[in-house]
């Protein structure tokens, strides 16, 4: 931060956009704040800017899903003091690692009729391929992180990013459990918080759009499913709607879960 | 105590309308889906009396789930505290005695040696009024634990009622509880006949109690079987450690201070959220987790609700009313962990 005010560089992969417009309708609400901040290089907000860096901060978005996407991440991190995954894409591969779960050709002939020319890889997250800093989740990313991080890098605090499953914030709001009361298949024991439980409060269960929770326990969850009549197929989709098979929800993914069980 | 009344039903709804022109008063009320949840209400119409439980006891009138503090402002170096407590003194109605003895338990946490200011002010700005229980509820295991199925403190309520067929017999419970039944209209005094009737009603709900809880040496127990092995296999099974056990549980009092910083940096607000130990990141201190596995943190929810508990504020954490168990997603049962380590105190973890 050589004047003070950090530069900040915004890249995008493959994904919907949505979190790049987070950021944008942010800076609309808080124009202040993002005046103390460099916007260097954003593809949405301004033509031009410094792809080559340095950068104080880069906020990666979307899925890492082409051999270039890898080549690009390697060279931010190497001029970048802080790189921050942004969004469910980039923290968990989100809803393009859905592809993960069928061979590529397989997917690829589904949607291409000619499929000679395509460079896709599988689809991962960020951490995957370089060392991060932190990750703001959500899809799009949460309001509540993007100022925790950003109100931290103003004060030089580090910043506390939400850690606990929906079902906390859930309780807070007061609602009725949907998974005891109406057997709705709900991913909220296991997903991360930080939606301020949304789909809850707004009677339908939780489809865990923020990704794995630290630590969740996925294959105690899929049994729960099991008993509650849901098939392996159902199961299967649940857990591989956002996110790519990450440790914590790996076990819910596995089509044959029972037999991993044993 | 005082001299006991009876009132009709019709009476007691009349009592409540005139109520809720002087109080704030919450109620059970019938919510979506055959489910019943604490609200306010102004009249007695949604009242909703024969209701079994709540997701949430009515502690979070108390102790409220999100509180906010303090409000600093750095610009002009002033601070104010934000929680003015309730707008209108509150009336809690018809609590069931389980979640009576839970407010009576965070008394001795929130009022004991170190007193909480904000729990302070609102507790004292809240009548109680209880309802006590005329038959058992599934999970509740109340009468193992002293804690019903009727009302069994002395002190720290309001009043008292006891449904006696088509009547409520009414009781106080302080000086300010007997001037609320003083307002009360058709009030008719009680021989020692509804008092014997009352007893027997009590036998009666007593012996329909599915589920108990021999607490007799549990204490002690568990605190000699701390590597029991019946933790480790429950966590690994079914503990999906999300928190809801500890977040409907009436006698929970841990918090987490959580600050938001505006984005000019200038006023700090300072709330309170409910914490809860199932969460991993709860024991997370410098330099490691000290309760990194899931069994240690189901644990430690159930060792301090039946044993550490008894050793800190003299009395059981758990007051019995089941909600743990309903919902848990998975429906783990403390009672079930705790008759395993009754059964085998010495059952080793089998390898293999």
């Amino acid at each position: 931060m050589s004047d003070g005010k950090p530069r900040i560089g915004v890249f995008k992969y493959s994904c919907c956009a949505g979190c790049e417009f987070q950021l944008i309708f942010f800076q609309k609400h808080v124009l202040e704040t993002l005046g103390k901040v460099e916007i260097v290089f954003c593809r949405m907000l301004q033509s031009g800017g410094v792809e080559e860096g340095p950068f104080d901060v880069a906020l990666i978005e979307g899925t890492i899903t082409e051999q270039w996407q890898i080549e690009q991440l390697r060279k931010i991190r190497s001029v970048t003091t802080y790189v921050i995954p942004i969004g469910s894409c980039a923290v968990c591969g989100g809803v393009p690692a859905i592809k993960n779960n069928e061979q590529e050709y397989t997917i690829q002939s589904r949607v291409y009729e000619d499929t000679s020319r395509l460079t896709s890889i599988r689809a991962h997250s960020v951490d995957q391929y370089v060392p991060v800093d932190g990750y703001i989740k959500g899809c799009p990313m949460g309001e509540r992180d993007l100022a925790e991080f950003v109100t931290s890098l103003l004060l030089g605090k580090r910043p506390e990013f939400i850690q606990y499953p929906v079902c906390v914030e859930c309780k807070l709001q007061h609602n009725i459990c949907v998974l005891v009361a109406y057997h709705w298949p709900c991913m909220g024991p296991v997903t991360n918080a930080g939606c301020g439980a949304l789909c809850p409060s707004h009677d339908r269960e939780c489809y865990g759009c923020w990704g794995p929770m630290k630590n969740a326990h996925a294959r105690a969850l899929a049994n729960r499913f099991a008993k509650m009549g849901l098939s392996e197929e159902d199961i299967c989709r649940r857990f591989t709607e956002f996110g790519e098979p990450t440790v914590e929800w790996k076990p819910g993914q596995v089509r044959r879960w029972d037999v991993v069980q044993k | 105590m005082s001299t006991s009344h009876s009132i009709s039903a019709d009476n007691l709804c009349r009592w409540v309308d005139s109520l809720a022109g002087r109080f704030q008063v919450l109620g059970p009320v019938a919510a979506k889906r055959g489910q019943n949840v604490f609200a306010p209400i102004d009249n007695s119409a949604p009242l909703a009396l024969d209701y079994c439980t709540t997701m949430l006891g009515p502690r979070f009138f108390i102790y409220p789930s999100v509180q906010r503090l303090c409000k600093i402002d750095r610009e002009t170096n002033t601070y104010m505290a934000a929680d003015p407590g309730p707008a209108r003194t509150q009336l809690i109605f018809a609590i069931h005695p389980c979640d009576m003895h839970a407010i009576s338990v965070l008394d001795r946490t929130f009022l004991g040696p170190n007193k909480d200011f904000y729990y302070a002010k609102r507790r004292q700005e809240t009548y109680t009024v209880v309802l006590n229980c005329s038959r058992a509820c599934d999970q509740g295991f109340c009468a193992s634990m002293g804690t019903g199925p009727f009302l069994r403190l002395t002190e720290g309520f309001d009043v008292v009622m006891t449904a006696l067929d088509g009547e409520y017999l009414l009781e106080a419970g302080s000086p300010r509880g007997q001037e609320l039944i003083e307002t009360a209209p058709g009030l008719q005094k009680t021989g020692r006949m509804r008092l014997y009737e009352k007893s027997r009603l009590e036998q009666q709900a007593a012996a329909s109690f599915t589920k108990s809880l021999e607490t007799e040496g549990l204490p002690e127990l568990l605190m000699r079987t701390f590597e029991h092995p019946v933790y480790k296999e429950v966590a690994d099974a079914r503990c999906l450690g999300c928190s809801n056990c500890v977040l409907v549980c009436p006698t929970c009092f841990c918090y987490k201070m959580v600050d938001r910083v505006d984005f000019e940096a200038k006023i700090v607000e300072r709330s309170r959220h409910w914490d809860a130990c199932q969460d991993y990141w709860f024991a997370e201190v410098h330099d490691g987790n000290f309760r990194q596995p899931q069994q240690a943190r189901l644990r430690q929810f159930m060792t301090h609700k039946l044993c550490t508990w008894v050793e800190q504020y003299g009395c059981f954490g758990c007051i019995g009313c089941g909600r743990c168990m309903t919902w848990c997603p998975t429906g783990i049962d403390i009672t079930e962990m705790a008759k395993e380590i009754q059964r085998a105190p010495t059952r080793q973890l089998e390898l293999g």
